[in-house]
């Protein structure tokens, strides 16, 4: 008897429908579906890059050159939702869609009706969203977290709010789904201590999904209400008080940064034993410091908030709190490091992400820490300083992460290798140009320099043009990636192997490379060697 | 190799998903409640 963890080679002889309407649209397949999802969040990685280049022209040199202020106003907005909305939970739900069945053994997901519903909910948020730029009255301009009372201003705050009902509905469902396939779909033999960490991260994030989108829903109903239906939850003048949307909005709002942040975790766990040729180390401290981030990240939403004048006790339990989510980070920083202590390194281009995510991402953890202190949050606050904080957990965090999951699952989706020359050649210009873009705006931010507006202090141009510069050479190099993927896809004459790499571990690499359109229809026998961190009892 | 699917199991995955999702629904709507309760306990 074989004891390797293996599939039945007869998974493949229902094909995918033949008929392109049938086979998108109507799609209920997990790997159907994974591919919209991640086609549209690269789309929206597009779009939302496309209004960060027009935030860099502008600020290439102090005065107004290029737009209106209020034009600008409305790409800083636009370009944070449809980043956060658009482009990384969809590519992280992407990921999760392809991945989590074929890595716990399951057929499909638990819910594949609603996870279609789930995707094409979202095209149509976005486009109603997006269609607001075209509007008398513009699109959206008081920033992503919509405080009162100026987000009551725009014309386009229904359009918006419905945008994200749409999306929090998506989101939800998503969870719901994700919830439902790894409680109940696992293959017999996958206890949970035995699932892969990428999906131990997304059981947790989707948890977060849960408790913060119906909140974020609350939030904007209650400032439709206040705009359109006469009720007074956020108006001074009827009784209600502006900054309670702002304690409800971040109650969201932080644990969303988490979300975008704990499955970037779960792929950094994935790639590294594989290149390190080890299994992960401490496995089940990396279960539990993603457990225990996502429940500090319920405690902590006020530090955003230090400057509107909490109590001296908030302020300093809050920023307590938010010091305490560095020691399960640093477990897991470390831990990364131990799995690549003493490995057989090899730096294929998942491993370069990874590498430069753990480097750079902990750089994004340090300025956290210098913005959790409050008295040097006074000084901070709407500086580029925080701009600088979040895009080096956003950018070289999170995006990092999912490209360097899309080098590393590419191979097992479309049965090709993507050339790994051209690869390297992107990830070198991303890794340079993405700290000339972000490492001056430290600078900017100490110095003063406010954070959403179009003009400035000439004290502040050379480190604006550097950064400009760093903008524009960062976008340019996603356009390499955009190539390696078409070439992946449909013009590389190289095959990729079952086990695409050759420390890759996990029940996915037991697949045929194209992953065949239906998988696991027979649950697989799991063997504890075979899984992605080794000895699950050690 | 593979292991077989018994009705019974089968049977018990759908009623562990309908059971999860129908938890999850109510947490999903008690936190959409909780928005507007932390709004009026707060006031």
């Amino acid at each position: 008897m074989s004891y390797a963890a293996t599939h039945d080679q007869h998974d493949d002889h229902h094909g995918a429908p033949k008929n392109f309407f049938q086979r998108w649209c109507m799609s209920t397949n997990h790997k159907d579906i994974g591919t919209l999802y991640l086609i549209f969040a690269l789309t929206m990685f597009f779009i939302g890059g496309s209004f960060a280049m027009v935030i860099r022209a502008e600020l290439f040199k102090p005065g107004l050159q290029l737009v209106q202020p209020y034009f600008f106003n409305e790409m800083t907005t636009m370009h944070a939702l449809v980043m956060i909305f658009g482009a990384i939970m969809p590519a992280f739900v992407g990921l999760g869609n392809w991945m989590i069945p074929m890595m716990v053994g399951a057929p499909d997901m638990a819910l594949p009706r609603m996870n279609n519903l789930s995707f094409w909910i979202l095209p149509f948020a976005f486009a109603l969203m997006l269609s607001t730029l075209f509007l008398p009255g513009g699109g959206p301009s008081g920033g992503w977290t919509m405080y009162p009372p100026l987000s009551l201003q725009s014309d386009s705050l229904a359009y918006v709010v419905f945008a994200i009902h749409l999306m929090g509905i998506s989101s939800i469902m998503g969870a719901i789904n994700i919830i439902a396939t790894i409680l109940n779909m696992r293959a017999p033999g996958m206890d949970l201590l035995k699932m892969p960490v990428f999906v131990w991260s997304w059981l947790i994030t989707a948890f977060l999904l849960i408790a913060v989108m119906p909140v974020l829903a609350g939030a904007v109903t209650m400032l439709l209400t206040d705009k359109y239906f006469g009720t007074s939850f956020f108006n001074p003048g009827g009784g209600g008080d502006p900054v309670l949307y702002q304690h409800v909005f971040w109650f969201f709002g932080h644990p969303e940064v988490y979300i975008m942040i704990l499955p970037a975790f779960g792929i950094i766990s994935e790639i590294i034993p594989t290149f390190a040729r080890k299994p992960i180390f401490g496995y089940k401290a990396m279960v539990f410091a993603i457990a225990s981030i996502a429940f500090l990240s319920f405690i902590v939403w006020a530090h955003h908030m230090f400057a509107v004048g909490l109590p001296l006790g908030a302020d300093i339990f809050f920023m307590y709190a938010t010091m305490l989510i560095a020691v399960p980070t640093g477990v897991k920083v470390f831990n990364w490091v131990s799995t690549m202590w003493g490995g057989s390194l090899t730096f294929e281009t998942p491993m370069l992400f990874a590498i430069a995510f753990v480097i750079l991402f902990t750089i994004g953890g340090f300025s956290g820490l210098m913005l959790a202190l409050v008295p040097a949050d006074f000084q901070y606050q709407d500086t580029y300083f925080v701009v600088a904080h979040f895009h080096y957990v956003l950018v070289t965090g999170a995006l990092f992460a999912i490209i360097g999951a899309t080098y590393y699952w590419i191979p097992k989706w479309t049965g090709n290798m993507y050339s790994e020359f051209w690869g390297k050649v992107h990830f070198w210009n991303s890794v340079v140009w993405v700290n000339v873009l972000f490492f001056p705006q430290h600078f900017l931010g100490l110095a003063g320099m406010p954070r959403r507006i179009p003009d400035y202090n000439v004290a502040f141009a050379n480190f604006n043009m550097i950064s400009s510069i760093g903008g524009f050479l960062f976008g340019a190099s996603q356009l390499i990636f955009l190539g390696v993927l078409i070439h992946c896809a449909f013009f590389s004459k190289k095959k990729a192997a079952d086990r695409v790499w050759e420390g890759a571990r996990g029940l996915e690499w037991t697949l045929p490379s194209p992953a065949p359109h239906h998988t696991f229809d027979v649950p697989p026998v799991i063997h504890d060697e075979e899984l992605a961190h080794g000895n699950v009892h050690a | 190799m593979t292991q077989p699917m018994t009705d019974k199991d089968a049977t018990g995955n759908r009623r562990g998903v309908r059971r999860t999702v129908t938890i999850l629904v109510a947490v999903v709507i008690g936190f959409y409640l909780l928005a507007f309760l932390q709004i009026l306990l707060m006031k």
